[in-house]
């Protein structure tokens, strides 16, 4: 079984959860090996969230036209 | 449209249910015991298959063509008949647990979609005489990134299948813990989410990967 540290393990369950992770502040404390991985969470968090956005207008009441999607600021950091 | 399509399409103007009233995994027969029957040929276990999975294949799929092709190309319908062909060819898939025919369909969703915007590419640059009009993304690009996207979908095929299969079921499917548990044969749910942590911590490995190369 792969072993994967605690911390990177904790942020990817708040991701699996879509719960707000302060990412400037978990990518200052990890160190170089976490740092790439780390981003890699927040990019699936990204695509998480601007899914579940699409998928919500689709289970919404009928409105006009294709939903809209507002883009996320790609790599902004601070808490998503 | 076969009488498979007929049968799995809703009526007219029926709303989607929310996404995770569906029960693909709650229903008494398992998956798996349905592939089994589809694969000798059983019509009714195929129905079960498409009625299980296409409202939430519905789901993922909305939002991921873009607007110039809406005209040419409609989701439900790529929907179907991307799970009428899959479960036409079901003796190639093999079982690893009950989430994998998910991640399998998945997958053949995915790589139809990517043919059928191109194919759609071709008629209009055809048409009008131009290149192809690739500059207006999916909803899901716009808000994302082309190449965000296209790194996740390529890392997505560089981990594990137990991995993919994991990360399909919660993060793309959107299914409760439990479901996952099921899905993916977990003794619990706390089971299940750290299978979903592990395979997520390792496609972001992946996906960093991708960025440096």
């Amino acid at each position: 079984m792969d072993q994967e540290p605690d911390s990177l393990l904790s942020i990817a369950g708040a991701v699996a959860e879509e719960a707000a992770v302060s990412w400037d502040d978990e990518l200052r404390l990890a160190d170089d090996a976490s740092a790439a991985t780390l981003r890699g969470l927040q990019e699936i968090a990204q695509i998480l969230a601007a899914q579940r956005s699409l998928q919500r207008d689709l289970t919404a009441p009928p409105s006009a036209g294709h939903p809209e999607v507002t883009p996320y600021p790609r790599r902004a950091g601070g808490t998503f | 449209m076969t009488a498979l399509i007929s049968m799995v399409k809703p009526p007219e103007g029926e709303r989607l249910s929310p996404p995770r009233a569906d029960s693909a995994t709650r229903s008494p027969e398992t998956t798996i015991a349905l592939v089994v029957r589809a694969r000798g040929g059983d019509r009714s276990a195929l129905d079960e298959l498409c009625v299980r999975y296409l409202p939430r294949l519905r789901r993922w799929a909305h939002g991921r063509l873009p607007s110039w092709s809406r005209q040419m190309i409609d989701t439900e319908d790529l929907v179907q008949e991307t799970l009428t062909r899959v479960t036409a060819r079901i003796d190639k898939f093999e079982p690893r647990h009950e989430g994998a025919f998910q991640g399998y369909v998945r997958q053949a969703l995915h790589r139809r979609l990517v043919d059928e915007v191109n194919r759609a590419a071709g008629k209009v640059a055809e048409s009008v005489g131009s290149a192809r009009p690739s500059s207006d993304p999916s909803p899901l690009e716009q808000a994302i990134g082309t190449e965000l996207l296209e790194r996740y979908e390529a890392a997505l095929l560089r981990v594990k299948p137990e991995d993919r299969d994991a990360i399909i079921a919660r993060v793309e499917m959107d299914l409760t813990w439990a479901e996952v548990a099921e899905a993916l044969e977990k003794n619990s749910s706390e089971s299940a989410q750290m299978t979903v942590k592990r395979a997520l911590v390792r496609l972001a490995r992946e996906m960093s990967h991708g960025s440096r190369a």
